[in-house]
């Protein structure tokens, strides 16, 4: 019987311990924001239809038009304890393109840094467009959003949405309680032990019914 | 009082004048008269043909005539596409597909004419053959051929970008890295292979924890182009090694290699059951061949689920043609038929490139009856281009006696462009198609003619195009069949959500691209009618069946080369046949009937309430429906 208690009791933990798992974490969702640009670049980066993805690193696909200034707009993050980044941008407007740079990104050299892109602005048929990058834990990022044509970004909104897995398989992390959690947790195995501490005084206790 | 009378007069005579144009006929003021005097020629043309061309596909009649620098008729020269859009090899053979009863003399006819057999049936009676332009009447003239038609075009449902060209820069990785980033990524592996993000929106992900299944036990099927990539897939991880094709496509039959769909379509079922055994065929080797490997798939292998994603435009619309009739063998046989319903646009989403409704007397021109699309106009616009454009109507296959034509005009609506006039006296198929290697423009005009017989159900097919008066009910073939689980698609991230379960509703509507239902039959598979007379929608004639009949996530990420994205029911229909394998891996005793009721009675309702023409019974969940097979 005292088996069969300790058993449920891992039970209940491996339970608990697993529920972050199979589950998509949320980075940072914009929501539709306006292009608010940070600064201006010369040249932006060529549209090559190839997308980033985890498989393998994504060739820097050349700068194009260097003699247009383009407005740009950054988005700074830590991918933390995730090493699989997936950045799905909702462009109804076609006026944007979306890639992510390891910080810092430089407009002057825009190959440095250069992690990954979806390879095209707006998706085929009004969905979001989205890329996949990997990157070590605790990686400071950076999402780089910038015009498609000279002034075609004003006035104009996206919608920006970061996610970080932990695998491939889309996998969130381990959820680990809050200090709360624990305490109530812990305040819950000081009672069943109490009750059991007293059962013990006149019966042998058991989980079973 | 004299002047009240002039001044009345005149102004009805006015009146008269204005109103003239609206008693006139739509068409002669839509269709120009040279337009109406050229299909009037090309009807004398049709009715001038010989026995043998008679048993020629008008295209074929058409090329040879091109090619031999004959005039086609007084107003036409020649139709510059008939040429352009065959099938032709370097030794300049046609690919055909021929109704015969094959024998080893008719095959040695077709090689002393300098063609060969590609492929033939004798219990279907038909051989895909490659055979030279000018030799294709003389095999037509023998007593052993019904009939010689184009190969029949076989199309992915595949829907995005073409693949992207590979980078030009490559290191020991593969391609060029920054050294920052090469840096960072130093000591760091990348994953090899990928998983689908269906495996997370349709739940597969903790159904197989919930459940401890993953497929095994469970064989799946899978037709589509090709699966070059099966050994380069294996070696990613992204497919088991013991994935078997036992049918790859035929590159000289096709003229090269495929696009690997296949491994794709099996990358998305491995993902959400692992531990299915997988197995590939092709369909792209001509119907005949496509009908054979399903059935093989089923007899050889007893594949459990099967899925395809691959229509031919001559599938016949209002009953089941030999595909439709392999899926009817295998079900009946206990195995689950899963295929893309089709990407050719939905009336919902303002896309549909179909019109479907039954033949309306829109006026004479010579021979022909022309049919009204409403209104009195006498054709239908094409508002965006395609390469293809058929005609069906409600007559059993081989056995059609009601003999309608097809015309496409050009935006002016001054000169035909493209012709179909096959013959039908009462054993052709019901059955006309313009197909082109350059796409149709934009604005063009569609126009039907009845040139002998009565009125039929019609269903008039862009392909992809979009239509000015458009209809739903474009779903048709064994992507639509009866016995076929047909499946719509549903972005990934259609909610903005990232990647989530899907929650249905209005955060999760089909794309705009799937094609619709519902579909309507008139005839049974042996081509006897449901509705003995009756052959009309407007009479409620035949069948009607709920197609799609389900919805299922594309826009997923896999690792064949150049499938990342993958959009299109293409990628709907396996996500449907995964999450099959899954409940038949937790219930191996299940009828398929009890399967298909475990999947829909639990699917999320998405678009019009309730069942509807778009997404069927809504979008398909692995736990729910799982758990309501393990209640059964």
């Amino acid at each position: 019987m005292k088996t069969k208690c300790i058993l449920g009791f891992v039970l209940l933990a491996s339970f608990l311990m697993s529920t972050g798992m199979a589950r998509a974490d949320l980075i940072f969702d914009m929501g539709v924001v306006a292009f608010s640009p940070t600064g201006d670049q010369l040249g932006r980066l060529s549209r090559d239809g190839i997308t980033s993805d985890w498989a393998e690193q994504k060739a820097f696909p050349g700068v194009i038009n260097t003699g247009t200034q383009y407005a740009y707009e950054l988005f700074d993050f830590n991918s933390g304890v995730y090493s699989f980044i997936q950045v799905s941008f909702d462009d109804p407007f076609v006026a944007f393109f979306d890639s992510a740079y390891l910080k810092p990104y430089t407009p002057v050299s825009l190959d440095i840094n250069y992690l990954g892109d979806p390879g095209s602005s707006g998706e085929w048929f009004g969905n979001p467009n989205y890329f996949q990058i990997q990157v070590p834990q605790f990686t400071d990022l950076q999402i780089v959003v910038n015009e498609v044509s000279h002034g075609g970004g004003s006035g104009k909104s996206f919608d920006l949405l970061v996610e970080g897995f932990i695998d491939q398989n889309y996998d969130g992390a381990p959820t680990v309680p809050e200090p709360a959690t624990i305490l109530l947790i812990g305040a819950g195995v000081a009672v069943l032990g109490l009750v059991r501490a007293r059962r013990n005084r006149n019966q042998p206790v058991s989980c079973s019914k | 009082m004299r002047h009240t009378k002039s001044v009345l007069l005149a102004l009805t005579a006015i009146a008269v004048l204005i109103a003239q144009p609206l008693t006139r006929p739509a068409f002669s003021q839509a269709i120009s008269p040279s337009a109406m005097q050229q299909i009037r020629d090309l009807v004398q043309e049709k009715v001038s043909r010989t026995a043998v061309q008679r048993k020629l596909g008008s295209s074929l009649v058409y090329s040879i005539k091109a090619a031999r620098g004959e005039r086609l008729t007084p107003t036409i020269a020649s139709f510059p596409n008939a040429i352009d859009s065959l099938d032709v090899d370097v030794a300049s053979r046609v690919l055909v597909d021929i109704k015969c009863f094959p024998n080893n003399d008719l095959v040695a006819g077709i090689n002393r004419a300098g063609g060969v057999v590609l492929y033939a049936s004798a219990p279907q009676g038909s051989i895909r053959a490659r055979i030279p332009l000018n030799q294709l009447d003389s095999i037509a003239g023998r007593t052993d051929v019904g009939s010689i038609k184009p190969s029949a075009r076989a199309i992915l449902n595949r829907r995005g970008p073409s693949p992207a060209p590979a980078p030009v820069v490559t290191t020991s990785r593969g391609f060029m890295v920054p050294a920052a980033v090469a840096r960072l990524l130093e000591a760091f592996t990348f994953a090899g292979s990928l998983v689908t993000q269906g495996d997370v929106s349709h739940q597969s992900n903790t159904a197989r924890a919930k459940y401890g299944i993953d497929g095994t036990g469970v064989k799946v099927g899978v037709l589509s182009d090709s699966a070059e990539e099966i050994s380069f897939l294996i070696g990613t991880g992204d497919l088991p090694p013991d994935v078997v094709d036992y049918q790859d496509i035929d590159q000289t039959l096709n003229g090269g290699p495929g696009t690997s769909e296949g491994t794709a379509m099996m990358e998305i079922i491995h993902d959400m059951a692992p531990g299915a055994k997988l197995f590939f065929a092709s369909a792209f080797n001509g119907e005949q061949s496509f009908a054979d490997n399903i059935v093989a798939l089923r007899n050889v292998y007893h594949c459990d689920v099967i899925v395809d994603d691959v229509s031919y435009l001559d599938e016949a619309v209002f009953q089941d043609s030999i595909v439709a009739q392999a899926v009817n063998d295998v079900t009946a046989d206990g195995a689950l038929y899963f295929s893309s319903v089709a990407n050719s646009g939905n009336l919902t989403s303002g896309t549909s490139g179909t019109w479907e409704g039954d033949f309306l007397n829109g006026g004479a021109n010579g021979s022909y009856t022309l049919h009204n699309f409403g209104g009195g106009q006498t054709f239908d616009r094409l508002t965006s281009s395609t390469t293809a454009v058929t005609l069906s109507w409600s007559d059993p296959l081989g056995a059609s006696n009601n003999d309608y034509d097809l015309f496409v005009l050009n935006a002016a609506g001054t000169a035909v462009l493209y012709a179909s006039t096959d013959p039908q006296n009462g054993t052709q198929d019901p059955f006309e198609g313009i197909f082109t290697n350059s796409a149709i423009p934009v604005n063009s005009r569609i126009v039907i003619g009845l040139f002998n017989g009565t009125t039929r159900a019609l269903h008039l097919d862009t392909w992809g195009g979009r239509l000015g008066t458009a209809t739903a009910g474009n779903t048709h073939g064994h992507n639509g069949g009866a016995n076929s689980i047909s499946v719509a698609a549903v972005y990934w991230n259609s909610a903005r959500t990232g990647t989530r379960a899907f929650v249905g509703g209005a955060a999760n509507p089909t794309e705009t691209f799937s094609s619709d239902g519902p579909r309507r039959i008139f005839y049974n598979p042996n081509g006897t009618p449901i509705t003995l007379g009756n052959f009309l929608f407007g009479t409620n004639g035949g069948l009607l069946l709920i197609k799609p009949d389900m919805a299922a996530a594309d826009g997923v990420g896999c690792r064949t080369p150049g499938f990342f994205p993958f959009f299109g029911t293409s990628a709907a229909a396996p996500h449907a046949a995964a999450v099959a394998a899954l409940i038949k891996s937790a219930k191996p005793g299940l009828t398929n009937a009890q399967i298909y009721q475990a999947m829909i009675s639990t699917a999320l309702d998405i678009r019009a309430a309730g069942i509807d023409r778009d997404s069927g019974y809504g979008i398909v969940m692995a736990p729910q429906s799982i758990s309501k097979a393990l209640s059964k």
